[in-house]
C-alpha cells in the first residue's frame, strides 16, 4: 500500500463526511422552512439563518481537505507519490476529527435548527435564541476543525 | 429503523408538513378566544366573531342556523389538507377508517330498515360514500376492504343471533373497528392514542352497563378489544359492584376518571381532557408525523367546541354552562 493514497483517502474522508452531514443538515430545516414560508412568507429572514447554519461543517471539511492537499504538494506540483505508509496514515488520522465531528454535529445541529424554524412560525422574536443554541452545537465542529488543522500542521 | 434512517427518511418526509402545521398552530383558538366567542349575544354575533379565524370562510355566507354545514365543510377541508401535507396514504387510511366504520354501520342499518340512510354517512371516510352505497345496494360486500368486509359479516351475524338488536350490531362493528385501528397503524403514537381511546370507551361502557344493570349480560359483546387494558382482563375481573371497579382501575392512569362516575357528562369531559393531554404531549416534538396527527385531533376538538357554542347560543344556554362543557 502506498502512503500517498492513504493520505488521499484522508482528504476524501474530510470533504465527504462533512459534506454528507451538511447536506442532510441543511435539507431538514430547509423543508421545515418551506412549510413555514408557504403560510408565512414574511418569515424568510428569520428562517434563512437557521437553514444555512448546518452548512458550515461542509466548509470546514473542504478547507481541511484543501489544506491537506496543499501539504501534500498538490498545488505546487511537488507531490511525493512514494510517501511512506505511516505518513499517509498520519494524514488519514488528522482528517478524522473534522470529518466525524462535522458529520455528527451537522445532523444534530439540523434538529436544533428545525425546531428553531418551527419556533419562528409561532414566536418569531425568539428565533435568535435558538440560533445561539445551534451555535453551541457548532462549537464542536469548530473544535474538530481546529484539531484536524493542528494535526495536519504537525505532519512533517 | 435505526437513528440515521429515522433522520434521513422519516424527518425529511414530514419536515415540510410540520413547518406548515407550526405556522397554522398560531391560528388555533385559545381559551381566551373561546371565552370571547361564548360571550357573543347570539348566533349572528358568534359568526361575526369567527370571521377572522380559519372558520370564517366556511360560515360567513350561510344561514347562521345552518352552522353545522359550515363546520362540516371546515372538517372536510381539514382532512383534505392533512392528506396533501402528509402525503402518506397509510396514516390517512387509519385516521379516516373510523368514518368508514361509521358509514358501514349506517348503511347496514338502512339496509335492515329498508330505508335510505345515505345522508347520515360521513364524507370523511377513506372509502367514498358513493362507492360504499353502490356496494351495499348491489350487496357486493366482498369488494370492501377486508376489515370492513369482516365488520359487515360479523355485524350481520351478531344482529341475527341476538334477536335483531341494532345495539348489538353497533357493538360488533365497533369491536372490529377497535381491532383495526390498533393493529394496522405503523405509527406508535397513533396506535397508543387509539388504545387510550379504547380503554376510556371501555371504562364508560362498564359504568353505563353497570347503571343499567346489564353488565353481566352485555359486557362480553360491548367491551372493545385492543386497549392497553386487555378486554379479557376486564371480563375476568368480574365486576359486580363499584368497589371492585375502583380497585381494578386504581393503578391505571384512568383512575381519576372514576371521580366523575356519577355524572356521565362530566366523565365524558374528563375523558376528552385526558385524550387531549396525550395529544399535547408531542407539542414540542420537532420531527416526525406525531405533531401533525396531534394537530388534526386538536382541530377536530376545536370544531366540536364550536359546535357546542353554537348549540348553546341557539338554545339560550347560560354562558357558564357552555364554558364548563368546552375542552380547551
Amino acid at each position: 500500500m502506498n502512503g500517498f493514497w492513504i493520505a488521499m483517502a484522508g482528504v476524501g474522508v474530510a470533504a465527504l463526511l462533512t459534506g454528507i452531514g451538511s447536506s442532510i443538515g441543511v435539507g431538514i430545516p430547509a423543508r421545515a422552512a418551506a412549510g413555514v414560508l408557504s403560510e408565512q412568507p414574511e418569515r424568510f429572514g428569520r428562517t434563512f439563518i437557521l437553514v444555512v447554519l448546518p452548512s458550515t461543517q461542509g466548509f470546514y471539511g473542504f478547507i481541511a481537505a484543501m489544506f491537506m492537499m496543499m501539504k501534500l504538494g498538490m498545488f505546487s506540483g511537488s507531490v511525493n507519490f512514494d510517501m511512506e505508509v505511516l505518513e499517509g496514515i498520519r494524514y488519514l488520522m488528522a482528517a478524522l476529527p473534522v470529518a466525524i465531528l462535522g458529520l455528527v454535529s451537522a445532523i444534530h445541529q439540523s434538529l436544533v435548527c428545525t425546531s428553531g424554524v418551527e419556533l419562528a412560525a409561532k414566536q418569531p422574536e425568539a428565533t435568535m435564541r435558538v440560533v445561539i443554541f445551534a451555535v453551541m452545537v457548532e462549537t464542536y465542529a469548530i473544535l474538530g476543525f481546529v484539531t484536524s488543522f493542528l494535526m495536519i500542521n504537525a505532519i512533517g | 429503523m435505526n437513528k440515521f434512517e429515522t433522520i434521513s427518511v422519516l424527518d425529511t418526509k414530514y419536515a415540510y408538513a410540520l413547518g406548515c402545521i407550526r405556522a397554522r398552530e398560531i391560528r388555533l383558538l385559545s381559551k381566551k378566544r373561546f371565552e370571547e366567542l361564548i360571550s357573543s349575544k347570539d348566533v349572528e354575533e358568534l359568526i361575526a366573531a369567527l370571521h377572522d379565524t380559519d372558520y370564517g370562510q366556511y360560515l360567513h355566507s350561510i344561514n347562521p342556523y345552518r352552522y353545522e354545514e359550515g363546520l362540516e365543510r371546515a372538517r372536510i377541508e381539514l382532512f383534505n389538507e392533512m392528506e396533501k401535507l402528509t402525503d402518506d396514504p397509510e396514516i390517512m387510511k387509519v385516521l379516516r377508517a373510523r368514518f368508514d366504520f361509521h358509514n358501514i354501520t349506517v348503511l347496514l342499518k338502512g339496509k335492515i330498515a329498508e330505508e335510505d340512510y345515505t345522508s347520515k354517512c360521513s364524507p370523511l371516510g377513506y372509502q367514498s360514500v358513493d362507492e360504499l352505497v353502490g356496494i351495499f345496494k348491489e350487496e357486493r360486500y366482498e369488494d370492501l376492504p377486508f376489515y370492513l368486509h369482516k365488520a359487515v359479516r360479523e355485524g350481520v351475524e351478531a344482529y341475527f343471533t341476538h334477536n335483531h338488536n341494532p345495539q348489538i350490531l353497533n357493538f360488533s362493528i365497533d369491536s372490529i373497528m377497535a381491532e383495526t385501528l390498533t393493529s394496522y397503524s405503523e405509527n406508535d403514537f397513533l396506535t397508543n392514542y387509539y388504545k387510550i381511546w379504547i380503554d376510556i370507551t371501555n371504562l364508560k361502557t362498564i359504568l353505563r352497563l353497570f347503571f343499567l344493570e346489564r353488565y353481566k349480560e352485555l359486557a362480553n359483546i360491548a367491551l372493545l378489544p385492543g386497549g392497553f387494558i386487555l378486554r379479557e382482563e376486564i371480563l375476568l375481573a368480574n365486576f359486580d359492584r363499584i368497589q371492585v371497579l375502583d380497585d381494578f382501575y386504581k393503578r391505571t392512569v384512568y383512575y381519576p376518571l372514576l371521580e366523575w362516575k356519577d355524572s356521565f357528562s362530566d366523565l365524558e369531559r374528563a375523558a376528552e381532557v385526558l385524550l387531549i393531554s396525550f395529544l399535547k404531549s408531542v407539542s414540542f416534538e420537532s420531527i416526525g408525523v406525531e405533531p401533525i396527527i396531534s394537530y388534526l385531533f386538536i382541530r377536530e376538538n376545536e370544531i366540536r367546541n364550536l359546535r357546542l357554542i353554537f348549540i348553546g347560543k341557539i338554545n339560550a344556554v347560560k354562558d357558564e354552562v357552555i364554558k364548563e362543557r368546552l375542552i380547551v
